[in-house]
Protein backbone atom coordinates (compact mmCIF):
# COMPACT_ATOMS: atom_id res chain seq x y z
CA UNK A 1 0.00 0.00 0.00
CA UNK A 2 1.23 3.43 -0.91
CA UNK A 3 2.10 5.48 2.19
CA UNK A 4 0.36 8.81 2.71
CA UNK A 5 2.49 11.85 1.82
CA UNK A 6 1.65 14.06 4.83
CA UNK A 7 3.76 17.01 3.68
CA UNK A 8 1.94 17.05 0.33
CA UNK A 9 -1.44 16.78 2.06
CA UNK A 10 -0.58 19.63 4.47
CA UNK A 11 0.59 21.78 1.55
CA UNK A 12 -2.62 21.07 -0.41
CA UNK A 13 -4.76 21.97 2.64
CA UNK A 14 -2.79 25.21 3.04
CA UNK A 15 -3.25 25.94 -0.65
CA UNK A 16 -7.00 25.27 -0.36
CA UNK A 17 -7.29 27.58 2.66
CA UNK A 18 -5.38 30.30 0.82
CA UNK A 19 -7.68 29.91 -2.19
CA UNK A 20 -10.79 30.27 0.05
CA UNK A 21 -9.27 33.31 1.80
CA UNK A 22 -8.46 34.79 -1.62
CA UNK A 23 -12.02 34.22 -2.84
CA UNK A 24 -13.44 35.95 0.26
CA UNK A 25 -10.98 38.85 0.03
CA UNK A 26 -11.48 39.45 -3.69
CA UNK A 27 -15.24 38.70 -3.84
CA UNK A 28 -16.09 42.41 -4.30
CA UNK A 29 -14.10 42.65 -7.51
CA UNK A 30 -15.57 39.60 -9.27
CA UNK A 31 -18.23 41.74 -10.92
CA UNK A 32 -15.56 44.11 -12.28
CA UNK A 33 -13.50 41.17 -13.45
CA UNK A 34 -16.38 39.56 -15.34
CA UNK A 35 -17.18 42.90 -16.99
CA UNK A 36 -13.52 43.38 -17.91
CA UNK A 37 -13.31 39.86 -19.35
CA UNK A 38 -16.35 40.53 -21.56
CA UNK A 39 -14.83 43.85 -22.69
CA UNK A 40 -11.53 42.07 -23.37
CA UNK A 41 -13.23 39.41 -25.49
CA UNK A 42 -14.87 42.11 -27.61
CA UNK A 43 -11.64 44.07 -28.19
CA UNK A 44 -9.13 41.22 -28.43
CA UNK A 45 -9.43 40.49 -32.18
CA UNK A 46 -8.56 44.11 -33.01
CA UNK A 47 -5.54 44.10 -30.66
CA UNK A 48 -4.37 40.72 -32.03
CA UNK A 49 -4.73 41.99 -35.59
CA UNK A 50 -2.53 44.98 -34.75
CA UNK A 51 -0.04 42.65 -33.06
CA UNK A 52 0.25 40.70 -36.30
CA UNK A 53 1.08 44.02 -37.99
CA UNK A 54 4.02 44.35 -35.57
CA UNK A 55 2.29 46.82 -33.24
CA UNK A 56 3.03 45.81 -29.61
CA UNK A 57 -0.08 44.77 -27.66
CA UNK A 58 0.16 47.67 -25.17
CA UNK A 59 0.28 50.17 -28.02
CA UNK A 60 -2.57 48.38 -29.79
CA UNK A 61 -4.73 48.70 -26.66
CA UNK A 62 -3.87 52.41 -26.33
CA UNK A 63 -4.74 53.05 -30.01
CA UNK A 64 -8.02 51.16 -29.60
CA UNK A 65 -8.95 53.00 -26.39
CA UNK A 66 -8.25 56.37 -28.02
CA UNK A 67 -10.42 55.38 -31.00
CA UNK A 68 -13.25 54.30 -28.67
CA UNK A 69 -12.98 57.53 -26.65
CA UNK A 70 -13.17 59.49 -29.92
CA UNK A 71 -16.21 57.51 -31.02
CA UNK A 72 -17.95 58.01 -27.66
CA UNK A 73 -17.17 61.74 -27.75
CA UNK A 74 -18.65 62.01 -31.25
CA UNK A 75 -21.71 59.95 -30.28
CA UNK A 76 -22.22 61.98 -27.09
CA UNK A 77 -22.06 65.33 -28.84
CA UNK A 78 -24.21 64.13 -31.72
CA UNK A 79 -26.88 61.97 -30.07
CA UNK A 80 -26.99 62.33 -26.25
CA UNK A 81 -28.93 65.65 -26.09
CA UNK A 82 -31.44 64.18 -28.54
CA UNK A 83 -31.63 60.92 -26.56
CA UNK A 84 -32.21 62.75 -23.25
CA UNK A 85 -35.00 64.75 -24.87
CA UNK A 86 -36.53 61.55 -26.29
CA UNK A 87 -36.18 59.81 -22.89
CA UNK A 88 -38.00 62.62 -21.10
CA UNK A 89 -40.67 62.67 -23.77
CA UNK A 90 -41.14 58.87 -23.59
CA UNK A 91 -41.34 58.93 -19.77
CA UNK A 92 -43.86 61.76 -19.85
CA UNK A 93 -45.96 59.81 -22.38
CA UNK A 94 -45.82 56.54 -20.43
CA UNK A 95 -45.29 57.75 -16.91
CA UNK A 96 -47.24 60.85 -15.89
CA UNK A 97 -49.94 60.15 -13.25
CA UNK A 98 -52.41 62.44 -15.04
CA UNK A 99 -51.90 60.83 -18.40
CA UNK A 100 -52.55 57.44 -16.88
CA UNK A 101 -56.11 58.20 -15.87
CA UNK A 102 -59.03 56.60 -17.72
CA UNK A 103 -60.26 60.12 -18.61
CA UNK A 104 -57.00 60.85 -20.41
CA UNK A 105 -57.23 57.58 -22.31
CA UNK A 106 -60.75 58.52 -23.41
CA UNK A 107 -59.21 61.48 -25.27
CA UNK A 108 -57.22 59.09 -27.46
CA UNK A 109 -59.08 58.87 -30.80
CA UNK A 110 -58.80 55.08 -31.06
CA UNK A 111 -60.14 54.56 -27.49
CA UNK A 112 -62.87 57.18 -27.80
CA UNK A 113 -64.01 55.46 -31.04
CA UNK A 114 -64.39 52.15 -29.20
CA UNK A 115 -66.14 53.93 -26.29
CA UNK A 116 -68.65 55.58 -28.64
CA UNK A 117 -69.31 52.23 -30.32
CA UNK A 118 -69.92 50.63 -26.86
CA UNK A 119 -72.22 53.50 -25.86
CA UNK A 120 -74.26 52.96 -29.08
CA UNK A 121 -74.58 49.26 -28.23
CA UNK A 122 -75.66 50.15 -24.67
CA UNK A 123 -78.35 52.45 -26.05
CA UNK A 124 -79.67 49.71 -28.32
CA UNK A 125 -79.43 46.82 -25.81
CA UNK A 126 -80.77 47.80 -22.36
CA UNK A 127 -78.84 46.41 -19.37
CA UNK A 128 -75.80 45.46 -21.49
CA UNK A 129 -73.54 47.95 -19.57
CA UNK A 130 -70.67 47.62 -22.01
CA UNK A 131 -69.40 51.16 -21.33
CA UNK A 132 -69.14 50.44 -17.56
CA UNK A 133 -67.19 47.23 -18.23
CA UNK A 134 -64.99 49.07 -20.74
CA UNK A 135 -64.22 51.81 -18.17
CA UNK A 136 -63.36 49.13 -15.58
CA UNK A 137 -60.90 47.47 -18.00
CA UNK A 138 -59.36 50.88 -18.74
CA UNK A 139 -58.98 51.60 -15.00
CA UNK A 140 -57.29 48.23 -14.40
CA UNK A 141 -54.93 48.82 -17.37
CA UNK A 142 -54.02 52.35 -16.27
CA UNK A 143 -53.32 51.03 -12.77
CA UNK A 144 -50.83 48.55 -14.17
CA UNK A 145 -49.27 51.06 -16.58
CA UNK A 146 -48.97 53.69 -13.83
CA UNK A 147 -46.76 51.29 -11.88
CA UNK A 148 -44.58 50.54 -14.94
CA UNK A 149 -42.55 53.81 -15.03
CA UNK A 150 -41.81 53.49 -11.29
CA UNK A 151 -40.44 50.03 -11.97
CA UNK A 152 -38.33 51.45 -14.79
CA UNK A 153 -37.15 54.39 -12.67
CA UNK A 154 -36.24 52.07 -9.78
CA UNK A 155 -34.07 50.09 -12.15
CA UNK A 156 -32.55 53.23 -13.65
CA UNK A 157 -30.77 53.80 -10.32
CA UNK A 158 -29.10 50.41 -10.68
CA UNK A 159 -28.27 51.30 -14.28
CA UNK A 160 -26.57 54.48 -13.05
CA UNK A 161 -24.67 52.31 -10.55
CA UNK A 162 -23.63 50.13 -13.47
CA UNK A 163 -22.27 53.20 -15.28
CA UNK A 164 -19.80 53.89 -12.45
CA UNK A 165 -18.91 50.21 -12.51
CA UNK A 166 -18.23 50.55 -16.23
CA UNK A 167 -15.56 53.21 -15.55
CA UNK A 168 -13.34 50.66 -13.81
CA UNK A 169 -13.64 48.01 -16.50
CA UNK A 170 -11.35 49.52 -19.20
CA UNK A 171 -8.55 49.80 -16.65
CA UNK A 172 -8.69 46.10 -15.74
CA UNK A 173 -9.26 45.22 -19.37
CA UNK A 174 -6.06 47.07 -20.38
CA UNK A 175 -3.94 44.58 -18.42
CA UNK A 176 -5.99 41.58 -19.57
CA UNK A 177 -5.52 42.62 -23.20
CA UNK A 178 -1.84 43.52 -22.88
CA UNK A 179 -0.83 40.36 -21.01
CA UNK A 180 -3.29 37.95 -22.63
CA UNK A 181 -0.63 35.37 -23.57
CA UNK A 182 1.14 35.57 -20.19
CA UNK A 183 -2.14 35.14 -18.26
CA UNK A 184 -3.14 32.17 -20.43
CA UNK A 185 0.27 30.55 -19.97
CA UNK A 186 0.16 31.08 -16.19
CA UNK A 187 -3.28 29.45 -15.97
CA UNK A 188 -2.20 26.45 -18.00
CA UNK A 189 0.99 26.10 -15.97
CA UNK A 190 -1.20 25.27 -12.96
CA UNK A 191 -2.62 22.16 -14.64
CA UNK A 192 -0.93 18.79 -14.24
CA UNK A 193 0.37 16.94 -17.31
CA UNK A 194 -2.64 14.60 -17.17
CA UNK A 195 -5.12 17.46 -17.51
CA UNK A 196 -3.02 19.80 -19.66
CA UNK A 197 -4.58 18.94 -23.03
CA UNK A 198 -8.05 18.94 -21.51
CA UNK A 199 -7.39 22.38 -19.97
CA UNK A 200 -6.27 23.70 -23.36
CA UNK A 201 -9.41 22.31 -25.04
CA UNK A 202 -11.66 23.90 -22.42
CA UNK A 203 -9.90 27.28 -22.59
CA UNK A 204 -9.97 27.23 -26.41
CA UNK A 205 -13.68 26.39 -26.40
CA UNK A 206 -14.49 29.10 -23.85
CA UNK A 207 -12.40 31.55 -25.90
CA UNK A 208 -14.23 30.65 -29.06
CA UNK A 209 -17.77 30.40 -27.67
CA UNK A 210 -17.67 33.41 -25.34
CA UNK A 211 -15.61 35.59 -27.69
CA UNK A 212 -17.72 34.89 -30.75
CA UNK A 213 -20.97 35.21 -28.80
CA UNK A 214 -20.04 38.51 -27.13
CA UNK A 215 -18.87 40.13 -30.35
CA UNK A 216 -21.90 38.81 -32.24
CA UNK A 217 -24.24 40.09 -29.54
CA UNK A 218 -22.68 43.57 -29.64
CA UNK A 219 -22.91 43.67 -33.42
CA UNK A 220 -26.52 42.52 -33.32
CA UNK A 221 -27.49 45.13 -30.70
CA UNK A 222 -25.97 47.86 -32.89
CA UNK A 223 -27.54 46.48 -36.11
CA UNK A 224 -31.05 46.10 -34.62
CA UNK A 225 -30.83 49.54 -32.93
CA UNK A 226 -29.94 51.23 -36.22
CA UNK A 227 -32.53 49.30 -38.26
CA UNK A 228 -35.33 49.82 -35.70
CA UNK A 229 -34.54 53.56 -35.28
CA UNK A 230 -34.56 54.05 -39.05
CA UNK A 231 -37.76 52.03 -39.59
CA UNK A 232 -39.63 53.78 -36.76
CA UNK A 233 -38.60 57.24 -37.89
CA UNK A 234 -39.79 56.38 -41.44
CA UNK A 235 -43.28 55.33 -40.21
CA UNK A 236 -43.48 58.44 -38.01
CA UNK A 237 -43.24 57.05 -34.46
CA UNK A 238 -42.05 59.64 -31.93
CA UNK A 239 -38.73 59.03 -30.06
CA UNK A 240 -37.49 56.52 -32.67
CA UNK A 241 -33.82 56.49 -31.58
CA UNK A 242 -34.57 55.69 -27.94
CA UNK A 243 -37.11 53.00 -28.83
CA UNK A 244 -34.70 51.59 -31.44
CA UNK A 245 -31.85 51.37 -28.91
CA UNK A 246 -34.16 49.78 -26.30
CA UNK A 247 -35.31 47.25 -28.93
CA UNK A 248 -31.66 46.53 -29.80
CA UNK A 249 -30.78 45.72 -26.19
CA UNK A 250 -34.00 43.75 -25.59
CA UNK A 251 -33.11 41.67 -28.64
CA UNK A 252 -30.42 39.95 -26.54
CA UNK A 253 -33.24 37.87 -25.00
CA UNK A 254 -34.21 35.30 -27.63
CA UNK A 255 -37.89 34.80 -28.55
CA UNK A 256 -39.28 37.38 -26.07
CA UNK A 257 -36.92 40.35 -26.48
CA UNK A 258 -38.21 41.31 -29.95
CA UNK A 259 -41.78 41.55 -28.57
CA UNK A 260 -40.63 44.10 -26.02
CA UNK A 261 -39.26 46.40 -28.76
CA UNK A 262 -42.43 46.09 -30.83
CA UNK A 263 -44.68 46.60 -27.78
CA UNK A 264 -42.75 49.72 -26.75
CA UNK A 265 -43.16 51.20 -30.24
CA UNK A 266 -46.89 50.38 -30.43
CA UNK A 267 -47.62 51.68 -26.88
CA UNK A 268 -45.75 54.91 -27.61
CA UNK A 269 -47.97 55.56 -30.63
CA UNK A 270 -51.03 54.54 -28.59
CA UNK A 271 -50.37 56.88 -25.66
CA UNK A 272 -49.20 59.62 -27.98
CA UNK A 273 -52.68 59.62 -29.45
CA UNK A 274 -51.48 58.49 -32.87
CA UNK A 275 -53.86 56.89 -35.39
CA UNK A 276 -54.45 53.14 -35.37
CA UNK A 277 -52.74 52.72 -38.74
CA UNK A 278 -49.46 54.11 -37.32
CA UNK A 279 -49.61 51.41 -34.61
CA UNK A 280 -49.95 48.82 -37.36
CA UNK A 281 -47.05 50.39 -39.28
CA UNK A 282 -44.91 50.45 -36.12
CA UNK A 283 -45.63 46.76 -35.45
CA UNK A 284 -44.97 45.86 -39.10
CA UNK A 285 -41.71 47.79 -39.22
CA UNK A 286 -40.47 46.07 -36.04
CA UNK A 287 -41.50 42.72 -37.55
CA UNK A 288 -39.54 43.59 -40.72
CA UNK A 289 -36.48 44.41 -38.59
CA UNK A 290 -36.81 40.99 -36.94
CA UNK A 291 -37.10 39.26 -40.32
CA UNK A 292 -33.88 40.94 -41.51
CA UNK A 293 -32.16 40.21 -38.20
CA UNK A 294 -33.20 36.53 -38.05
CA UNK A 295 -32.49 35.75 -41.69
CA UNK A 296 -29.47 37.90 -42.52
CA UNK A 297 -27.72 39.46 -39.51
CA UNK A 298 -27.90 36.61 -36.97
CA UNK A 299 -26.98 33.70 -39.31
CA UNK A 300 -24.07 35.66 -40.80
CA UNK A 301 -22.71 37.03 -37.53
CA UNK A 302 -23.35 34.20 -35.07
CA UNK A 303 -23.70 31.28 -37.47
CA UNK A 304 -26.00 29.23 -35.28
CA UNK A 305 -28.85 30.25 -33.04
CA UNK A 306 -29.08 29.51 -29.35
CA UNK A 307 -30.63 26.07 -29.26
CA UNK A 308 -32.76 26.44 -26.13
CA UNK A 309 -36.41 25.56 -25.75
CA UNK A 310 -38.65 28.67 -25.57
CA UNK A 311 -40.02 27.49 -22.20
CA UNK A 312 -36.48 27.24 -20.79
CA UNK A 313 -35.74 30.72 -22.18
CA UNK A 314 -38.89 32.10 -20.49
CA UNK A 315 -38.04 30.47 -17.15
CA UNK A 316 -34.41 31.67 -17.38
CA UNK A 317 -35.49 35.24 -18.12
CA UNK A 318 -37.97 35.18 -15.20
CA UNK A 319 -35.37 33.72 -12.83
CA UNK A 320 -32.84 36.33 -14.02
CA UNK A 321 -35.38 39.10 -13.39
CA UNK A 322 -36.09 37.87 -9.86
CA UNK A 323 -32.40 37.48 -9.14
CA UNK A 324 -31.04 40.80 -10.36
CA UNK A 325 -33.53 42.94 -12.28
CA UNK A 326 -33.31 44.10 -15.90
CA UNK A 327 -29.54 43.56 -16.23
CA UNK A 328 -29.83 39.90 -15.23
CA UNK A 329 -32.86 39.44 -17.48
CA UNK A 330 -30.60 40.44 -20.37
CA UNK A 331 -27.57 38.34 -19.44
CA UNK A 332 -29.23 35.24 -17.95
CA UNK A 333 -30.01 33.47 -21.26
CA UNK A 334 -26.51 33.87 -22.82
CA UNK A 335 -24.95 32.98 -19.46
CA UNK A 336 -26.96 29.76 -19.11
CA UNK A 337 -26.20 28.90 -22.74
CA UNK A 338 -22.46 29.46 -22.26
CA UNK A 339 -22.36 27.40 -19.06
CA UNK A 340 -24.24 24.62 -20.83
CA UNK A 341 -21.76 24.68 -23.78
CA UNK A 342 -18.72 24.53 -21.50
CA UNK A 343 -20.15 21.74 -19.32
CA UNK A 344 -21.04 19.66 -22.39
CA UNK A 345 -17.51 20.10 -23.83
CA UNK A 346 -16.06 19.17 -20.44
CA UNK A 347 -18.23 16.05 -20.21
CA UNK A 348 -17.39 14.84 -23.76
CA UNK A 349 -13.65 15.36 -23.28
CA UNK A 350 -13.52 13.83 -19.78
CA UNK A 351 -15.08 10.73 -21.37
CA UNK A 352 -12.67 10.76 -24.34
CA UNK A 353 -9.62 11.14 -22.08
CA UNK A 354 -11.02 8.25 -19.97
CA UNK A 355 -10.99 10.42 -16.84
CA UNK A 356 -14.63 9.63 -15.99
CA UNK B 1 37.44 40.24 -21.94
CA UNK B 2 34.95 38.70 -24.38
CA UNK B 3 32.86 37.19 -21.57
CA UNK B 4 32.89 40.59 -19.82
CA UNK B 5 31.60 42.23 -22.99
CA UNK B 6 28.88 39.55 -23.36
CA UNK B 7 27.86 40.14 -19.76
CA UNK B 8 27.79 43.90 -20.33
CA UNK B 9 25.79 43.44 -23.53
CA UNK B 10 23.24 41.33 -21.66
CA UNK B 11 22.44 44.40 -19.55
CA UNK B 12 21.22 46.29 -22.60
CA UNK B 13 19.64 43.54 -24.68
CA UNK B 14 16.69 41.44 -23.67
CA UNK B 15 17.17 37.67 -23.92
CA UNK B 16 15.52 36.50 -27.13
CA UNK B 17 14.37 33.09 -25.99
CA UNK B 18 12.07 32.78 -28.93
CA UNK B 19 15.07 32.40 -31.27
CA UNK B 20 15.65 28.97 -29.68
CA UNK B 21 12.54 27.76 -31.52
CA UNK B 22 14.69 27.69 -34.67
CA UNK B 23 16.17 24.47 -33.28
CA UNK B 24 12.99 22.68 -34.33
CA UNK B 25 13.03 21.64 -37.98
CA UNK B 26 9.43 22.81 -38.59
CA UNK B 27 10.21 26.35 -37.38
CA UNK B 28 13.76 26.58 -38.77
CA UNK B 29 12.85 28.84 -41.69
CA UNK B 30 10.68 31.32 -39.79
CA UNK B 31 11.64 34.96 -39.33
CA UNK B 32 12.30 36.50 -35.93
CA UNK B 33 8.89 38.19 -35.59
CA UNK B 34 7.10 34.96 -36.56
CA UNK B 35 9.11 33.16 -33.89
CA UNK B 36 8.29 35.89 -31.35
CA UNK B 37 4.56 35.51 -32.11
CA UNK B 38 4.81 31.73 -31.98
CA UNK B 39 6.64 31.84 -28.66
CA UNK B 40 3.63 33.61 -27.13
CA UNK B 41 1.56 30.50 -27.89
CA UNK B 42 4.06 27.92 -26.67
CA UNK B 43 3.94 26.25 -23.22
CA UNK B 44 6.76 24.40 -21.49
CA UNK B 45 5.99 21.00 -19.94
CA UNK B 46 8.20 18.60 -18.02
CA UNK B 47 7.70 14.83 -17.76
CA UNK B 48 9.27 12.35 -15.36
CA UNK B 49 10.90 9.15 -16.66
CA UNK B 50 8.17 6.53 -17.26
CA UNK B 51 5.36 9.10 -17.32
CA UNK B 52 2.74 8.58 -20.04
CA UNK B 53 2.40 11.69 -22.16
CA UNK B 54 -0.65 10.45 -24.08
CA UNK B 55 -2.29 7.21 -25.10
CA UNK B 56 -3.50 5.93 -28.48
CA UNK B 57 -7.14 6.89 -29.03
CA UNK B 58 -6.99 10.15 -27.05
CA UNK B 59 -8.26 13.30 -28.78
CA UNK B 60 -5.42 15.34 -30.25
CA UNK B 61 -5.14 18.96 -29.20
CA UNK B 62 -1.47 19.52 -28.38
CA UNK B 63 1.63 19.13 -30.52
CA UNK B 64 4.78 18.46 -28.49
CA UNK B 65 8.29 19.49 -29.54
CA UNK B 66 11.08 17.81 -27.60
CA UNK B 67 13.47 20.31 -26.04
CA UNK B 68 15.46 17.69 -24.12
CA UNK B 69 15.17 14.02 -23.17
CA UNK B 70 13.84 10.93 -24.93
CA UNK B 71 10.28 9.83 -25.68
CA UNK B 72 9.22 6.36 -26.79
CA UNK B 73 6.34 6.12 -29.26
CA UNK B 74 4.52 2.78 -29.26
CA UNK B 75 2.45 1.82 -32.31
CA UNK B 76 4.01 4.51 -34.43
CA UNK B 77 2.35 5.47 -37.79
CA UNK B 78 -0.48 2.95 -37.23
CA UNK B 79 1.93 -0.05 -37.20
CA UNK B 80 3.46 -2.10 -34.41
CA UNK B 81 6.64 -0.07 -34.84
CA UNK B 82 8.22 1.62 -31.83
CA UNK B 83 10.21 4.77 -32.30
CA UNK B 84 12.49 6.75 -30.04
CA UNK B 85 12.24 10.50 -30.39
CA UNK B 86 14.95 12.81 -29.12
CA UNK B 87 15.73 16.54 -29.02
CA UNK B 88 14.16 18.42 -31.92
CA UNK B 89 11.54 15.71 -32.62
CA UNK B 90 7.84 16.42 -32.69
CA UNK B 91 4.73 14.46 -31.67
CA UNK B 92 1.21 14.89 -32.97
CA UNK B 93 1.82 16.85 -36.15
CA UNK B 94 1.28 13.91 -38.51
CA UNK B 95 -1.70 12.60 -36.50
CA UNK B 96 -3.23 16.05 -36.77
CA UNK B 97 -3.22 15.79 -40.57
CA UNK B 98 -4.22 12.08 -40.48
CA UNK B 99 -7.37 11.66 -38.35
CA UNK B 100 -7.16 14.20 -35.55
CA UNK B 101 -6.61 11.70 -32.77
CA UNK B 102 -3.59 10.06 -31.14
CA UNK B 103 -2.54 6.96 -33.07
CA UNK B 104 0.30 5.95 -30.73
CA UNK B 105 1.16 5.95 -27.05
CA UNK B 106 4.00 8.23 -25.92
CA UNK B 107 6.03 7.59 -22.75
CA UNK B 108 8.97 9.58 -21.41
CA UNK B 109 12.08 7.35 -21.33
CA UNK B 110 14.17 9.91 -19.50
CA UNK B 111 13.35 13.24 -17.90
CA UNK B 112 11.76 15.22 -20.71
CA UNK B 113 11.31 18.91 -21.25
CA UNK B 114 8.96 19.67 -24.14
CA UNK B 115 7.42 22.68 -25.80
CA UNK B 116 3.69 22.34 -26.37
CA UNK B 117 1.47 24.21 -28.77
CA UNK B 118 -2.26 23.87 -29.13
CA UNK B 119 -3.50 22.68 -32.51
CA UNK B 120 -6.10 25.46 -32.68
CA UNK B 121 -3.46 28.08 -31.76
CA UNK B 122 -1.14 26.79 -34.48
CA UNK B 123 -3.95 26.81 -37.04
CA UNK B 124 -4.91 30.35 -35.99
CA UNK B 125 -1.25 31.41 -36.28
CA UNK B 126 -0.98 29.92 -39.78
CA UNK B 127 -4.23 31.59 -40.80
CA UNK B 128 -3.10 35.02 -39.65
CA UNK B 129 0.48 34.66 -40.95
CA UNK B 130 0.15 32.72 -44.23
CA UNK B 131 3.79 33.21 -45.28
CA UNK B 132 4.87 31.53 -42.02
CA UNK B 133 2.29 28.80 -42.72
CA UNK B 134 3.96 28.08 -46.09
CA UNK B 135 7.38 27.78 -44.39
CA UNK B 136 5.97 25.42 -41.73
CA UNK B 137 4.20 23.31 -44.38
CA UNK B 138 7.42 23.01 -46.43
CA UNK B 139 9.29 21.93 -43.32
CA UNK B 140 6.62 19.33 -42.50
CA UNK B 141 6.89 18.01 -46.09
CA UNK B 142 10.65 17.68 -45.66
CA UNK B 143 10.11 15.74 -42.43
CA UNK B 144 7.51 13.45 -44.03
CA UNK B 145 9.84 12.73 -46.97
CA UNK B 146 12.69 11.95 -44.61
CA UNK B 147 10.38 9.66 -42.61
CA UNK B 148 9.30 7.78 -45.77
CA UNK B 149 12.91 7.25 -46.81
CA UNK B 150 13.78 6.06 -43.30
CA UNK B 151 10.87 3.60 -43.30
CA UNK B 152 11.84 2.32 -46.76
CA UNK B 153 15.43 1.86 -45.61
CA UNK B 154 14.24 -0.04 -42.52
CA UNK B 155 12.08 -2.31 -44.69
CA UNK B 156 14.98 -2.95 -47.08
CA UNK B 157 17.20 -3.73 -44.13
CA UNK B 158 14.64 -6.27 -42.82
CA UNK B 159 14.36 -7.94 -46.28
CA UNK B 160 18.13 -8.31 -46.48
Amino acid sequence: MKSMNWTKLAFNILLGLLAIAGLIFYRWVFGYLIGAVIFTYILDPAVSKMEHKRIPRWLGVVILYLSIIGLIAWFTSRFIPELIAQGNSLLSILGHEKTMSAEFLMQIPFISGIYEYAANLDAQIPGFELTRRFTEVLDASTDFLARLPKFLLDNYSSIIGAISFVGMIPLISFFLLKDKHKIRKSFLKLSSNRYFELAIIIISRIDKTVGTYMRAMLFEVIAVSIMASTALSIVGVSNPVLIGISAGFANIIPYFGPFFGAALAVFTVFFDGGPFITMVYAALSMWLVQVIDNNIVYPVVVGTTIEMHPLLVLLTVLAGGWYGGILWMLISVPLVYLIYSVVSVLYINLKEYRII
Amino acid sequence: MESFLTWLKSWFTRPREYMNLKEYSIFADLGSYDLFMLNELIHTREFKPGETIFEAGYPLEVIYLIKSGEIELKGCYGSKLNKLLTKGGHLGLLDMYFNGQRNSTATAKTKVCAHAISRSDLQEFVKSRPHAGVEILSAINRDVCRMIFELAADEEHELD
